[in-house]
């Protein structure tokens, strides 16, 4: 019992002094840890990106520098712009990110330039995602994600815990794309391992993902207060953790951790801690818990 | 303090959005995968550069055709992997070109063989699932080294070119993949030395063989 209160107060502490800080410094901050963990795809980019954060994150003085952010947007851009096909979306959001940091550097109004932009691109990336995924036909029906789980080892442990098929046949199912994508040949087709109750799941995923990924975007880009409004951080915090620890994507999941703890108000000390929590929480989605929880229900 | 103005409130909001709807164009008009080029609509479609394949086809000056394979060669499955991506008659273009330039050899793969090496490589693969219908022999580019082991292998010298851009097709009821092409088919053929920019590659499109992009 004693143990507990002494954890309890060190972590009040430890959040105390985390969100004593300066409310802007504190997101300058935590984009550069983002920028150090996630920000770059190709060598060139890396290298520079590392030098640069690493410098930047140990003085307050670089920190708060517009230059100092002028120069990782430009390294941004114009690396993104050689890999512009090549690069995830997210490597686009945090560039965008970057951009208003030397914005808001230079703006002398640091942290309500970046709370309103953080909202705004948060809210446009959900509605985008939301409109190419309206604009799909498979998605809605479940059977872009229906073949997703069929086919891409980054969630196979995921299927075998939802669906019928083990992991042999679901390694086979990737063989057996690589082999249609490696012999480009006229007239070939495969037939996969299929689940018809994992299509089933699948569709129920679909709706779920239109339905809170809709719901993030109205929530972001609904500028009167109210009761959207209210629901926004939940909304956002729900959407990362049952997305992520299923299709572990962690740089999105961060982006979108700092960019929605930079849209909270200073005063929202709970959204803020939760942002926090979740921030700590992300680099868990690396660890295969389906893959445990899988072993655990099959012995 | 001076106020914060449109430009430092709006300009980041406007760029994403600005890109946002040139990458929906560019999918519309010119198959870019919607997973790329940031539009945000990546996880959406089963049309990701992953699951795009670049049939590639080379005739020789005899008239015997091979399928060309890409991947031991770092630079042009990069420009394969771009051409699969924004299959646009540019880039396709200049990856013709690139091939044509390129000393091939025979590996001499067919059908059989293919299904020889998929069975070594994967002995879980039941290769009886992989229908192929078109029998073919195998080029890949030239690299250092090659017949060093054994007796040289000869080189092949490229006449003419075929590319196209494929996408999947996933039937879910019977879970079952297949590929279409994405738009025109592209044939080049090597040109003379100082030949207009205009005429590179002597590109034509093969009637009737893609689908609307």
């Amino acid at each position: 019992m004693r143990a507990w209160s002494l954890a309890r107060g060190a972590l009040a502490r430890f959040v105390d002094d985390v969100l004593g800080q300066e409310p802007a410094f504190l997101v300058l901050r935590m984009t550069l840890v983002l920028l150090l963990l996630h920000g770059a795809q190709s060598w060139h980019l890396t290298v520079s990106l590392r030098v640069i954060c690493a410098i930047t994150i140990l003085s307050p003085a670089l920190t708060g520098s517009a230059l100092v952010w002028l120069v990782l947007s430009l390294a941004m851009v114009w690396s993104n712009a050689v890999d512009w096909l090549l690069i995830d979306n997210h490597k686009y959001l945090i560039t965008y990110w970057c951009l208003v940091c030397s914005l808001a550097l230079a703006s002398g109004q640091a942290q309500r330039v970046l709370k309103h932009n953080a909202r705004l691109l948060i809210g446009l990336c959900f509605g985008l995602a939301v409109v190419w995924k309206a604009l799909t036909a498979d998605f809605a029906d479940g059977s872009f994600l229906y073949m997703t789980f069929l086919t891409d080892s980054r969630v196979f442990s995921v299927s075998e815990l939802i669906g019928s098929l083990g992991m042999d046949e679901l390694v086979q199912n990737r063989m057996l794309l690589r082999s249609m994508t490696g012999a480009p040949v006229d007239g070939m087709s495969v037939a996969l391992n299929g689940d018809p109750g994992l299509w089933t799941v699948t569709r129920g995923m679909a709706l779920w993902t239109f339905a809170i990924e809709g719901a993030v975007a109205a929530a972001f880009l609904w500028w009167r207060r109210g009761r959207l409004d209210r629901w926004r951080n939940t909304l956002l915090i729900v959407f990362v953790l049952t997305t992520y620890f299923v299709l572990p994507v962690s740089g999105f999941a961060f982006a979108l951790a700092v960019l929605g703890f930079a849209q909270c108000d200073p005063l929202e000390r709970r959204a803020r801690v939760a942002y926090l929590g979740l921030l700590m929480l992300i680099p868990f989605i690396q660890v295969p818990w389906a893959s445990y929880a899988s072993s655990l229900i099959n012995g | 303090m001076k106020g914060s103005t449109a430009f430092e409130l709006f300009s980041a909001p406007l760029l994403m959005i600005a890109i946002a709807m040139n990458q929906v164009r560019m999918a519309h008009d010119h198959a870019l995968s919607p997973w790329k080029g940031g539009g945000f609509g990546m996880f959406s479609t089963v049309d990701g550069p992953g699951n795009r394949r670049l049939a590639c086809e080379g005739v020789d000056s005899s008239g015997r055709s091979f399928v060309i394979d890409l991947a031991g060669s770092r630079e042009l499955s990069g420009l394969s992997t771009r051409a699969c991506t924004y299959p646009t008659p540019r880039v396709l273009r200049a990856l013709a070109e690139r091939l044509l330039a390129t000393p091939m050899v025979a590996i001499g793969a067919t059908q059989a063989e293919l299904a020889e090496r998929l069975t070594r490589d994967n002995p879980d693969i039941d290769v009886g699932r992989v229908a192929i219908e078109t029998p073919f022999d195998v080029l890949r580019p030239r690299v250092d080294g090659d017949g060093a082991a054994g007796a040289p292998l000869a080189t092949v010298a490229l006449a003419r070119v075929e590319l196209s851009v494929q996408r999947v097709v996933w039937d879910p009821r019977a879970a079952t993949v297949r590929f279409v092409p994405i738009g025109e088919a592209l044939a080049a053929l090597p040109q003379p030395a100082g030949a207009p920019a205009a005429a590179r590659a002597g590109a034509t499109a093969r009637a009737g063989e893609g689908e609307a992009s």
